[in-house]
């Protein structure tokens, strides 16, 4: 701790100064501000497609039960902090609705990340910070209802296979293994099937099995 | 567009706001893609525009969130003829508060957003009280008033905190 006193104003001065964007930060917006000045925003028309196989369906309800089962005799475990960290950036960017950003789309093909399929309207994307980490949060709404928040960040090591999966908040999360260095954390709500984010996870990482 | 420089000083004043540094990262990052979206329609001070969009969207963040009204509740309103009996806020003003940065830390955090605010206008980005009045969209005597009883708040806060060392 600093015992120097300053006058009031240089005092306040050298505390803002602490304060500067990261080289990631200031990198993320100068891409915003190069890119074009029209943001995208995906009016997808929500025409249906098969979108489920029934087998599918029956193998994802018994994954589901065998899950309830697990909670109900070992109790619920306690997500981990980067599901936290998310929960609390869903909470704040509740208010944006800028659709797919033109940098966050640049973004996903720079990452070989396939475009979410048609019919689900994207509402927001951002580049965010979980755990003071770089990432990419992208808000998307079920074709008929629920949403579902898709974090992509760096691969942490923090989470082990074990804490792939939970429930909080009233949200299901998942996370799911990319590649060495990228993962992707799923936060979906109740009233989000769960067949709707297999439909996306299978649609944007057809070559990952998830 | 915008440099390192100035991306910063709008990074500050977000949080001079929100005193969240992840909270002013997601404001200042919205209000860049709604100065995208408007760029075409040619903004006159881009600056300005984004400051203004900047304490837009936390108005619109403490309204979703319910949080307390950014607007600190004291009465600030002065009549301009008791204009002259406030002392001129001048380079020199405030300057017999001496703080260090731990006390300036826990006073940052004291504030309202919209004292916070006028301290950061006034102190770090050294405007007059005019243009923190048509920043803030006050009245002059409104920031006028509002620097004063901050001065006097200050300076109890930081006696009380020097009586207390003293004490232990």
């Amino acid at each position: 701790m600093s015992q120097d006193k300053q006058p009031l104003k240089q005092a306040l001065k050298n505390h803002y100064f602490n304060w500067s964007l990261t080289d990631e930060q200031v990198q993320q917006l100068q891409l915003k501000l190069d890119a074009n000045a029209e943001s995208e925003i995906n009016t997808n028309e929500t025409k249906e497609q098969p979108i489920f196989s029934r087998s599918k369906y029956l193998w994802l309800s018994s994954m589901a039960a065998s899950l309830m089962i697990f909670f109900i005799l070992f109790g619920k475990p306690q997500s981990p902090e980067l599901v936290t960290y998310a929960y609390s950036d869903i909470k704040k960017d509740a208010i944006f609705h800028n659709g797919l950003d033109k940098t966050i789309s640049e973004w996903l093909g720079v990452k070989n990340i396939p475009p979410f399929p048609k019919g689900f309207n994207i509402e927001m994307s951002k580049f965010c910070q979980l755990k003071q980490h770089p990432a990419t949060h992208i808000r998307v709404a079920g074709i008929t209802q629920g949403t579902a928040h898709f974090f992509f960040h760096q691969t942490n090591s923090d989470l082990t296979p074990k804490m792939s999966r939970g429930f909080e908040n009233d949200m299901n999360w998942r996370v799911i293994k990319l590649h060495e260095d990228l993962s992707v954390l799923v936060i979906y709500s109740q009233d989000m099937r769960e067949q709707a984010i297999q439909h996306i996870l299978d649609g944007m990482l057809p070559e990952i099995n998830v | 567009m915008f440099n390192k420089d100035e991306l910063d000083k709008f990074y500050r004043y977000a949080i001079s706001l929100s005193k969240n540094g992840d909270l002013a990262y997601d404001l200042l990052q919205s209000a860049i893609e709604r100065y995208l979206r408007k760029a075409g329609d040619s903004i006159g001070n881009p600056n300005a525009y984004l400051r203004m969009v900047i304490r837009n969207l936390f108005i619109d963040h403490q309204r979703r969130n319910k949080i307390v009204p950014m607007i600190s509740i004291e009465n600030n309103e002065i009549l301009d003829s008791e204009l002259h009996l406030i002392e001129p806020i001048d380079d020199r003003f405030m300057d017999d508060i001496l703080m260090d940065q731990q006390e300036i830390e826990l006073l940052t955090k004291s504030l309202a957003p919209d004292e916070s605010e006028l301290l950061y206008l006034w102190a770090v980005e050294e405007y007059s009280t005019s243009e923190i009045a048509v920043i803030t969209k006050q009245p002059k005597g409104t920031v006028l008033s509002k620097l004063h009883r901050l001065k006097i708040r200050i300076r109890q806060q930081v006696s009380e905190t020097t009586l207390s060392i003293n004490e232990t």
